[in-house]
């Protein structure tokens, strides 16, 4: 008569949920009872709610929670029973982040854009990644709705939220020695399952989740975390935590882990420890994420999915069912697991489990369709991004352009340069004593010219510069870096940009291209700086084409030190310039090159042509030609050549005629 | 923006936080850069490449990068395009800006490089702080 009881409930809640299912229930595991149970995983979506671009102002169908929203209606129309855990790196990584967090920083009452979206895709549960920590905790405080016990966070009411549990395992507070955030929690799921008899019941699965985020958050964000948390590798906290999760009753336990997989051995402050995390009794799964990667799959050539008890095909880490759906929402993991009931709990039937990541993008190529609730859901917010990332941060008095930089127009270049040598500047002044002596340099290349088309240069019009202008006069996503380099050394440096010409032979009547377009733009590195001075002899084979090399006039010898500014990927060796491998680096800041442009202009506000946009530190050594020597540019912009001081520029044909769009110039090499 | 720049680490290693790379590996890649570079100790190519090979083997990416651009241009080793591009990838796949960057920037799909492109700028947060 007893266990009638929980059945006539379950009878009650079944009508109500599913009415078109005439079934029995139970409130636990039912012996036999068998059920599937689809744990859905989305990570890293870097607040990419939707699929959009707002430096380019415009749509990225490729990416964004809109799309995944999609293929989450069509996981749960497939399997009756989800349940839906993001891994994290949720909250940070584009405007949209930036807008919510440090432009117009959400209110206490307010949820945060993206975890309004998740609400309403009726997320069960998160985790907490390292980019969680980028804005500081009182920020993290206030969006994720928990009132921290830490020094320097004074939340004094629970804000607002997300409507799901967030669970974290290895961060603690310095202050109060408790987690952060919950560790863990038990999630009564209630599923449609069939008893031992095959009849429709529903019944509840208690779905443990633990969370855990790497380790070195403490030294990436340490100006945030240092004295205010601590944190314990993620298998130490499994070991603590598991245990008291089965006996709380959890049928599984499904490890969100924002981190991938390393078999290099284990230390407590392992970034991707989840190797070691499956080897931890308990573990049922592991959703994943952190090094965003897309597992399991089959034809990954990664090395960390060659490691021995990884099947990267079925999706198994010494046999624990793992997913990592990629990045930005362009997948939805999926573990399917099938259970048993044995009467006390439920129990996974390992081999039929499977596991998928599956891809917003079809096999034609083109993407499913984007969920318009999404972009309804955060329209606001979306729009306020983008009118702050088309709000001015200063001005210019002339047009910025690559389409002559070959041919020496900085106007695109100057602006960059200028910048980080102010920041390298006051960075030595304030910080490398040592150095305060030398000469600061700036290096910078045209980053566009027209290798995808005659469209395809910097432009930039005279007038307002807003922040996606930024984005177009520093295109990559760099770190500025600063190294020490010898005379010698810059020279070389030099000599390498100035392979981007070929061997001109002025005795040749022929037309001859001046461009060797194996060599990109954007390894022609050039100083603009009135103090420095040089020219490129391109008569001269490769190697050999620096001619007059001089500081304020003066000779540079082989021996004379500078301080050059230039970004990470050339400081570390990218273009394998002579000598710059991270042996000459000096600064390594962790502000990139578009942010320190941003900065300067922000400080400078007005710029004009005769300060930023004309000082050039090159020419080409003269000599009269027989032929002409040409190269290729957009059509229509002579003018521009004019407009930056270059006299020695004609116009040769409108279109060149190799059917690409381009019109033909020729320089005049004695003027 | 200063203030954060004060935080800085002087730039003498790879700057990944990654448990990842053998102990030994930033030694021999150190070692390796100053033979390279002739740094204090004789020029001696074939030494320095042997040298951050095995830093590469390490798991080290910025000896992996460097190794890559060494393969490409035969310094101190027999030139080998494949080998290095191996190496490229294997860099990439621990997530070094610059080898992602170097991907992106050679990337004949639009779309694959502005992804590699994304991935190098997320990187980049991770190595640089």
């Amino acid at each position: 008569m007893r266990s009638l009881i929980p059945c006539q409930i379950g009878i009650v809640l079944t009508i109500l949920s599913a009415p078109a299912i005439a079934a029995s229930s139970a409130s636990s595991a039912p012996k036999g009872a068998t059920t599937v149970l689809a744990v859905l995983e989305t990570t890293d979506l870097h607040s990419n709610v939707v699929g959009y671009d707002y430096f380019k102002l415009a749509a990225e169908p490729s990416i964004g929670l809109d799309r995944t929203a999609s293929l989450i209606a069509q996981a749960r129309a497939e399997y009756a029973n989800t349940v839906l855990f993001d891994n994290g790196d949720t909250i940070q990584g584009n405007a949209l982040a930036d807008y919510q967090a440090l432009v117009k920083p959400l209110r206490c009452d307010q949820t945060l854009g993206i975890y309004k979206v998740m609400n309403a895709l009726q997320y069960d549960g998160s985790s907490i990644g390292n980019h969680e920590f980028n804005y500081g905790l009182a920020f993290l405080s206030r969006v994720t709705g928990r009132r921290f016990q830490v020094a320097g966070v004074n939340q004094p009411k629970r804000c607002a939220g997300p409507a799901f549990p967030q669970v974290l395992a290895n961060v603690y507070s310095v202050k109060t020695k408790k987690p952060l955030f919950e560790p863990w929690r038990i999630i009564e799921k209630r599923v449609r399952a069939r008893d031992a008899n095959g009849r429709p019941v529903t019944a509840t699965v208690k779905v443990g989740i633990i969370g855990f985020t790497p380790p070195a958050i403490m030294s990436w964000d340490k100006r945030h975390l240092e004295g205010k948390v601590y944190t314990t590798g993620v298998v130490e906290a499994a070991r603590k935590y598991v245990p008291e999760m089965r006996r709380k009753g959890a049928d599984i336990v499904v490890a969100i882990s924002h981190g991938g997989l390393d078999a290099g051995p284990h230390t407590a402050q392992m970034e991707n420890a989840n190797w070691y995390l499956a080897q931890v009794p308990g573990v049922d799964a592991m959703l994943l994420g952190h090094s965003h990667q897309l597992f399991p799959n089959a034809a990954s050539t990664a090395p960390q999915f060659a490691l021995p008890g990884v099947d990267k095909a079925r999706g198994l880490v010494h046999g624990v069912p793992t997913v990592m759906a990629n990045l930005w929402g362009k997948h939805l993991g999926l573990i399917a697991l099938h259970l048993r009931a044995d009467g006390r709990r439920w129990r996974i039937e390992k081999d039929r489990t499977r596991v998928e990541a599956r891809s917003a993008q079809n096999a034609d190529k083109s993407f499913v369709a984007a969920d318009p609730k999404v972009l309804a859901l955060i329209r606001d917010e979306h729009e306020a991004t983008i009118e702050y990332v088309k709000t001015p941060v200063g001005s210019s008095d002339f047009r910025m352009t690559t389409y002559f930089a070959d041919v020496g127009d900085t106007s695109a270049i100057a602006i960059v340069n200028a910048a980080q040598t102010d920041y390298v500047k006051r960075y030595v002044e304030a910080n490398l004593p040592q150095y305060a002596a030398l000469p600061v340099l700036s290096m910078s290349a045209p980053f566009k010219s027209g290798s995808a088309g005659a469209f395809d240069f910097t432009d930039v019009p005279a007038g307002k510069l807003a922040l996606n202008n930024a984005a177009d006069l520093y295109l990559y996503p760099n770190a500025l870096h600063a190294v020490k380099v010898d005379g010698a050394g810059l020279k070389a440096w030099l000599e390498t940009s100035a392979r981007r010409f070929n061997t001109i032979d002025p005795a040749d009547p022929k037309p001859q291209e001046l461009v060797n377009a194996t060599v990109p733009s954007y390894n022609f590195d050039t100083p603009t700086s009135s103090e420095i001075s040089y020219e490129i002899d391109v008569t001269r084979p490769p190697g050999q084409r620096i001619r007059h090399l001089a500081l304020r006039g003066v000779p540079v010898t082989p021996q004379q030190e500078f301080i050059v500014a230039t970004n990470n990927y050339r400081a570390s060796g990218g273009g394998n310039f002579p000598g710059l491998d991270g042996s000459k680096t000096v600064l390594a800041s962790p502000d990139t090159s578009r942010e320190v442009l941003v900065k300067y202009i922000r400080d400078v506000r007005q710029l004009t042509r005769a300060r930023h946009g004309a000082v050039r530190s090159w020419r080409f050594t003269k000599v009269a030609t027989a032929g002409p020597v040409v190269f290729h540019s957009a059509p229509g912009v002579l003018d521009l050549a004019g407009e930056a001081g270059l006299d020695n520029v004609r116009l040769l044909r409108a279109d060149d005629g190799l059917g690409k769009g381009f019109a033909l110039y020729a320089v005049d090499l004695s003027k | 923006m200063m203030q954060a720049a004060l935080l800085l680490a002087l730039a003498l290693s790879s700057g990944l936080a990654a448990a990842g790379p053998q102990p030994d590996a930033q030694a021999a890649y150190r070692l390796g850069l100053m033979h390279r570079n002739g740094d204090g100790v004789p020029k001696d190519a074939a030494h320095a490449a042997s040298l951050i090979r095995s830093a590469a083997q390490g798991q080290l990416p910025a000896a992996m990068f460097t190794l890559s651009n060494m393969l490409a241009a035969g310094e101190g080793v027999m030139r080998d395009e494949l080998a290095a591009r191996r190496w490229l990838d294997d860099a990439a796949a621990l997530g070094y800006p610059p080898a992602l960057q170097q991907l992106a920037l050679t990337e004949p799909d639009p779309r694959k490089a502005e992804l590699l492109m994304r991935q190098a700028a997320h990187a980049l947060q991770h190595a640089s702080e």
